[in-house]
């Protein structure tokens, strides 16, 4: 169980990145939704022990990741959101090294916990390669094999299917969730279908607070019955956008659907929609956490 | 066009607003300032002479070529570090813009802060507080000119050099390697002439010609072109755009033209797609998914992280072929050195490949090369997770920082025993291949510790550097002020040691005593800067960059809590070990080195004179016995000392007051005189002033008695004095027993020197020979009895006859007499030898030597017996029937030491010369000058005035002349001559004063070596053998033994008395109060018919301040035809009229090549004009 109470961060230039984040994360896929710049990557790159919080608290299982971050790291696997490797080095080479980084003993047993990961990531073909020569999709399959490694309680993984293509991007989804069987996944990600799929719990952030946080169902649920849709011209629906909170307006076919927060129809022209997570999303962040 | 012209506009606006623009700048501008401060440049040009700021600008852009690396490197990578490359070129600009103009917008940045060290050079010599002698009108050209020629041409090689390779590997490292085989490139060429610029010994002229067009930097061609430029010549003319200059300048620009159109193509990809491969799809691995069992998770320790890291680290600097880049430039340089080293004994011949050879010329290469490794390697590593954005993964592990940290910088300090390795691999396959097997483990592996522990040390500053320095090049810049720092802290102004980071007391090796007193030393060093070492790595551990805030006021905040309590302690632990060794080292380190600079220096010699020169007009008593016991306590290195000198008065009026100068290195000293008195002790000037009472009478002798100790154990600073020492000791008479009189070596010699410190009139040494006659005094020769008392093992050999040996005590003893006066410069070796003999005609001559080197002995000896045959019926028989010939240590301060009935020769100066190589018989010429100061100089020892070393050094040239001429025949002689000519023509160049005649010279060796070697030689030829040994016989009937005064106008004159002709007359003047150069050329040689009609032409200078200027009256001048084995077929001489004139001599079918002036009667300024081919028609 990951608990985190009152987070806060400043940057020098004044930026608040966090402001008093406080969340209860038990074992399975969490997912952190927000958009840019809203405090993922600095909430993440704290529960890495990579960034000092300026208040507040953290604590895995009991303990406070601050007051020992070395042991907090021995049980963390961690995903940034984009990394380099060192050229010209294998996979297998490079894992081998950040196992040894793990403080993995035994070479035997390190070799194969190296095998297993190259194997569970599909890099067996290509664990002599260079990691600096995979595609953009291997080079996160790596990234979530050594974060595996050591056998983690608790994975942080920061966007990590950013530009990845749709296969890719399933494989992926496959992995958390088969990892998210044991341990504590944290997944931040602005992408709320990544969301919807793999995760049991989230939490939305937006300017440094969390506004919303529950079950994707019980975040849905909330906005059952007062989700209402139309279609039209650009110039019906600036019309119709006047008539009730929009949750989101996109072009669909050729014309243009709106989405509107509303306990009943706003006009006829609007017809009943059935909620959805991105409807929930939405809503905490445009309608202040309204759900 | 528009769109370079942004791209340039851009880049250089870019470029000057980066820090390391300003430090750029700032750097260069200091040294241009240190250089105006310290007044660099050759003493007798002005400090803003065309010549001084043609070097300084030369040097300074050398310099330039870090400041460059960093402008090519941002100019190149910053594209790629800011993922900017694809935003960049999805706009119009062509690659082709972007590669010209970020290139030029590089070269103007560097043009820039070139140009502040020139703004710099000019504005110092008027605001810097230099001397205003040294001070010539401000010249703006003169910069402009420089600037020109040299900078310019230089900052476009390098800045395209480094340039293409940064924009070409879009790796830091490779621009960094770039810049270091640039300095490769020039080091090694400096090295391989021995460049003035290394203050080394002549280069032979055509190394010195093929370095002018290969050196990149242009400083060989400027040292060819102006090598024999008069003091006038460097503080007016302007160098020329000509001749080997010309082509260097061309030929590199051509280069970097080459190399900016080569490094243009295939450009792009490289730009924008740096060093990926074209992934291959990955294929499913169906049916071996595989649940998170996982492998047990054992803890590792710290030590095998650390273990595995520095594994890790170092495989992948080795693994990089930049790496391999450096150690190729690192083998070839020390193959380089190695190889003219071997090559660089006197007049041409070769050195034995000795272990100490190769570790001598190994030791700075690898000082040089170890510090560019550790500066740019310790960037790349500290760096190296950040700049590849894998820190995030690295950081987000358990393992410690200071554990990582570690491993890094184990990896670092790993390159600098690899580098050492290999050189020595190097040179023992160097040694191998010229058939030199003698691998001497004992003495290579303690160089690990000797050579490698400073570079390690160094390699820790500069890795802490990049650790705690936000910006990597600003580091880097702080890296090599800390290089400097320690190779040469005096250039920053720092003397004392123990402030100049990881400089040590060097350690020269000699096969007398290995590393002598030198290893103790060391390790107190090793102790000091090992503790600062450690202080510096606790801040790195504290500042080292964790996670994403590494602002500055994060790293510090986060100290504490980065080195935790283990680091207080720590902490602590090295505080009080630094204070604890500052507490021992600084006050040991005082008892034995001091650290004047060169003012306080010369203040106290000026002191010395104003004080004590009155006393050099007095009469004093001359030293006619000394009886001198020196007791050797070899294993602490002390040399306790005591004897009595009898003095007799001999001077004709009563002495009632006596000057005594105690020996320099003397402490514990007691001096005892019967009759008289102290009245002054100064202990700064080693002086003690006594008063008889009553005055001792005309032929009245007195007894002093004296004690004292030589100590050369402690802490040194600097190499340990290695006299007293433990195999190869040698003390001289002057370190022995206390002086008389007044000493005029001590008086400051430059005019310049002298009027800043308010001296009036010129130093003693520059007596006028006509006033020797009345000044008081001669030298006085004396009789001595020597013990010496040394390690049971050793030997001692001295002057004189071995008239006892005893052992007492645990000491071997041996006593020497000798059994006639000799003169009073006297000295005795202890050491581990080997003796040989060889007598014949009643001469037997002794040679000592090193047990493991005795391959030259036999040629030694034998060169000695037949000079000694040579010599002696033209200069009579010599005093003592016993000659020894003494090798010493190397580390002596000569050539060769000549001492009545004793040689002393240095190890690398004659035993281990590869006799087989070089065009002359090196053993035989430097032997047969020695031997023939047993005449010049110990039979017929001259007061000291002007012209007094003509007697000595210039008969003695003559007398090596005459033996090499009865050995290998006349044409022998020619080979050394030349040598001697360019010795005189590069001395005068660098005289600081007018150059006097051969009548006037005093402190010039390069007048009375070089040109008096040509002036015997063109005087015999004139004159005639047996004119000349009339007149050298009879100067030493006049002048031999203690009371001799004979001068150089004595010699003048006799020679003149021997003069046939007014033409004779003439030249012996001209060579004795003329200082007439030529320059000799044959314009045409053309075959007509039987006949080969030469053309020659001259140019003559009358004194070193005119121009040379075409020869009037008549001139002749000697010409030779001869065959393709040179040897002579037809001679000739050219009467030249006005300064031209044409002869015909015959033609025959073998004739290839006419040479003029083939004996040097003339002195000739370039003789590569005088020869021409004979092509048949």
């Amino acid at each position: 169980m990951l608990e985190i109470r009152d987070l806060t961060l400043s940057y020098p230039n004044g930026v608040a990145a966090l402001r008093g984040v406080s969340l209860t994360i038990p074992r399975g896929l969490f997912g952190l939704l927000g958009p840019n710049g809203a405090g993922k990557s600095s909430l993440m790159r704290i529960l890495a022990t990579l960034q000092p919080a300026g208040s507040g608290m953290v604590t895995f299982d009991g303990a406070d990741i601050f007051a020992d971050p070395v042991a907090h790291r021995r049980r963390l696997g961690y995903l940034p959101q984009d990394f380099g490797v060192y050229p010209g080095m294998s996979a297998l080479a490079l894992l081998d090294h950040f196992a040894v980084l793990k403080g993995m003993g035994n070479a035997a047993a390190r070799r194969q916990a190296v095998e297993e990961q190259l194997v569970r990531t599909n890099l067996w073909d290509d664990r002599r390669r260079a990691v600096s020569s995979y595609s953009g999709g291997m080079r996160q399959r790596f990234g979530i094999a050594q974060a595996l490694l050591a056998r983690p309680s608790l994975v942080v993984v920061d966007e990590p299917t950013a530009g990845l293509d749709p296969e890719e991007r399933h494989r992926f989804h496959n992995l958390l969730a088969e990892i998210g069987e044991e341990v504590v996944v944290i997944l931040s990600t602005h992408i709320v279908e990544d969301v919807r799929q793999l995760c049991s719990r989230l939490a939305i952030i937006s300017r440094g607070e969390v506004v919303a946080e529950g079950t994707p169902g019980a975040l849905v649920a909330g906005l059952e019955g007062r989700v209402w849709s139309a279609t039209g011209s650009r110039r019906e629906i600036d019309l119709l956008a006047l008539l009730a909170p929009v949750l989101s307006m996109q072009w669909f076919a050729g014309k243009l659907a709106i989405r509107v927060l509303a306990d009943r129809a706003p006009s006829p022209r609007f017809s009943p929609a059935v909620p959805d997570l991105s409807d929930a999303y939405f809503a905490a962040l445009n309608l202040g956490g309204g759900v | 066009m528009s769109r370079l012209r942004a791209v340039i506009a851009f880049e250089w606006r870019h470029q000057v607003r980066q820090p390391a623009f300003a430090a750029g700048a700032l750097a260069l501008g200091g040294f241009a300032a240190v250089m105006v401060a310290t007044g660099y440049g050759p003493a007798a040009a002005r400090i803003n002479s065309p010549y001084v700021v043609m070097l300084s600008l030369g040097l300074l852009s050398l310099m330039a070529t870090f400041v460059v690396t960093f402008f090519a490197a941002a100019a190149a990578l910053r594209d790629r570090e800011h993922r900017m490359q694809e935003l960049l070129f999805a706009t119009p600009l062509t690659i082709g813009d972007w590669y010209l103009g970020r290139w030029l917008g590089v070269l103007a940045a560097a043009l820039a802060v070139t140009a502040v060290a020139a703004v710099v050079l000019m504005a110092g010599p008027f605001v810097l507080g230099v001397d205003p002698e040294r001070v010539g009108a401000l010249r703006a050209p003169a910069y402009l000119h420089a600037m020109a020629l040299m900078v310019i041409p230089n900052l476009v090689l390098v800045s395209s050099v480094l340039f293409v390779a940064a924009a070409r590997s879009q790796s830091a490292i490779v621009t960094y390697l770039g810049g270091v085989a640039i300095w490769a490139a020039f080091w090694v060429t400096a090295l391989v002439v021995d460049s003035p610029i290394l203050a080394g010994a002549a280069p032979a002229k055509d190394a010195l010609a093929r370095a002018a067009i290969l050196d990149p930097f242009g400083l060989s061609a400027f040292f060819e072109q102006t090598r024999y430029w008069t003091p006038g010549e460097r503080n007016s003319r302007l160098l020329m755009l000509d001749g080997r200059m010309l082509l260097n300048r061309l030929l590199w620009l051509a280069v970097a033209a080459l190399i900016m159109v080569t490094g243009r193509r295939d450009l792009a990809s490289r730009v924008l797609h740096p060093r990926l491969t074209s992934p291959k799809a990955p294929v499913d691995k169906a049916g071996r998914t595989a649940a998170q069992t996982g492998a047990e998770v054992l803890p590792l320790s710290p030590l095998a992280v650390f273990g595995h890291i520095a594994r890790l680290e170092l495989r992948l600097v080795l693994g990089h072929w930049s790496f391999m880049a450096v150690l190729a430039i690192w083998v070839a340089m020390v193959g380089i050195e190695i190889v003219s080293e071997i090559g660089s004994a006197e007049y041409g011949a070769r050195l034995l490949p000795t272990t100490a050879l190769v570790i001598d010329r190994m030791s700075d290469p690898l000082a040089l090369i170890g510090r560019l490794v550790g500066l740019y390697f310790a960037a790349d590593l500290v760096w190296r997770d950040r700049l590849g954005q894998i820190h995030h993964l690295i950081d987000a592990t358990p393992a410690a920082a200071v554990v990582r940290m570690l491993g890094k910088l184990t990896a670092l300090l790993i390159l600098p025993v690899i580098l050492l390795a290999t050189g020595l691999l190097t040179g023992t396959i160097i040694q191998a291949a010229l058939g030199y097997r003698d691998l001497r483990l004992d003495v290579l592996l303690p160089l690990f510790w000797y050579l490698t522990f400073p570079l390690m040390l160094f390699a820790v500053a500069a890795f802490a550097l990049q650790v705690i320095v936000p910006d990597r090049w600003i580091a880097m810049l702080g890296g090599i002020v800390v290089a400097v720092l320690g190779m040469d802290g005096t250039m920053l102004g720092v003397n004392h040691p123990m402030l100049r980071y990881a400089a040590f007391p060097v350690t020269p090796f000699s096969d007398f005593d290995g590393f002598g007193a030198a290893p103790r030393s060391f390790a107190a060093f090793a102790a000091w800067w090992t503790t600062v070492a450690g202080l510096l790595l606790l801040v790195s551990w504290g500042l080292w960059r964790h996670g994403s805030d590494v602002t500055m006021r994060s790293r510090i905040a986060a100290f504490p809590r980065m080195v935790g309590p283990a680091g207080g302690r720590i902490a602590k632990s090295l505080l009080v070990l630094l204070v604890a060794t500052a507490v021992w080292l600084a006050p040991a380190v005082a008892r034995t080195t001091r650290f004047p600079d060169r003012d306080s220096q010369l203040a106290n010699r000026a002191e010395y004179e104003r004080s004590y020169r009155s006393f050099h007009w007095l009469p004093h008593p001359a030293i006619v016995a000394a009886r001198i016991t020196v007791d050797l306590e070899l294993a602490d290195r002390r040399a306790g000392i005591n004897g009595e000198l009898l003095l007799v008065n001999n001077t004709g009026h009563p002495v009632d007051s006596i000057m005594v100068a105690i020996p320099r290195e003397a402490a514990a000293a007691t001096v005892v005189m019967d009759g008289a008195t102290v009245v002054r002790r100064d202990p700064e000037h080693g002086v003690l002033l006594l008063v008889f009472a009553p005055a001792l009478a005309p032929g009245d002798s007195a007894r002093l008695t004296f004690s004292h100790l030589i100590d050369r154990g402690g802490i040194h600073a600097d190499a340990p004095p290695r006299d007293v020492t433990g195999n190869g000791t040698r003390l001289m008479s002057s370190a022995m027993m206390p002086s008389l009189g007044y000493r005029p070596e001590l008086e400051l010699q430059e005019a310049r020197d002298r009027k800043a410190r308010q001296l009036t009139g010129p130093p003693l040494v520059r007596l006028r020979a006509s006033e020797v006659a009345a000044a008081p005094g001669g030298t006085a020769w004396l009789r001595l009895d020597l013990s010496v008392g040394t390690a049971p093992e050793q030997s001692v050999v001295a002057q004189g006859t071995l008239v006892a040996r005893w052992d007492s005590a645990g000491k071997a003893w041996y006593r020497y007499r000798t059994a006639h006066e000799i003169t009073p410069v006297f000295g005795f070796l202890s050491a581990v030898l080997t003796r040989q003999s060889v007598s014949r005609g009643g001469i037997t001559v002794e040679v000592w030597h090193h047990p493991g080197h005795g391959v030259n002995v036999p040629r030694i000896a034998e060169a000695a017996l037949r000079s000694v045959e040579v010599l002696s019926p033209r200069l009579g028989a010599l005093p003592d029937t016993m000659l020894r010939i003494v090798e010493v240590p190397r580390w002596a301060a000569f050539g060769a030491m000549a001492l009545s009935g004793m040689i002393l020769f240095p190890e690398s100066r004659g035993f281990l010369v590869d006799e087989e190589t070089g065009p002359v018989d090196l053993l035989l010429r430097r032997i047969g000058h020695e031997v023939a100061h047993q005449w010049w100089g110990h039979r017929l020892s001259p007061p000291l005035a002007e012209g007094s070393l003509v007697l000595v050094e210039s008969l003695a040239k003559d007398a090596e002349q005459l033996v090499v001429a009865a050995v290998h025949g006349p044409a022998a002689v020619a080979e050394l001559l030349g040598w001697d000519e360019d010795r005189y023509l590069a001395g005068r160049s660098e005289s600081g004063n007018l150059e006097p005649t051969m009548a006037r010279a005093a402190a010039e060796d390069w007048l009375y070596y070089g040109k008096g070697a040509l002036m015997m030689h063109a005087l015999r030829r004139s004159l005639g053998d047996a004119a000349v040994d009339r007149a050298l016989s009879g100067l030493l009937a006049l002048g031999s033994g203690p009371s001799g005064k004979a001068t150089v106008l004595h010699l003048q004159e006799l020679l003149l008395h021997e003069a046939g002709t007014a033409a004779d007359s003439a030249e012996v003047s001209e060579w004795f109060v003329g200082r007439t150069t030529w320059d000799v050329r044959l314009d045409a040689v053309t075959v007509i018919g039987d006949s080969v009609r030469l053309a020659v032409s001259a140019l003559k200078q009358p004194d070193p301040a005119q121009p040379f200027g075409a020869a009037t009256g008549s001139t002749i001048v000697e010409v030779v035809l001869r065959d393709p084995g040179e040897r002579e077929i037809v001679r000739g001489t050219v009467n030249l009229t006005g300064g031209s004139g044409t002869i015909l001599l015959p033609w025959s079918t073998t004739t290839v090549r006419a040479v003029l002036d083939p004996d040097f009667r003339l002195i000739d300024i370039d003789r590569t004009n005088n020869q021409g081919a004979v092509i048949p028609p």
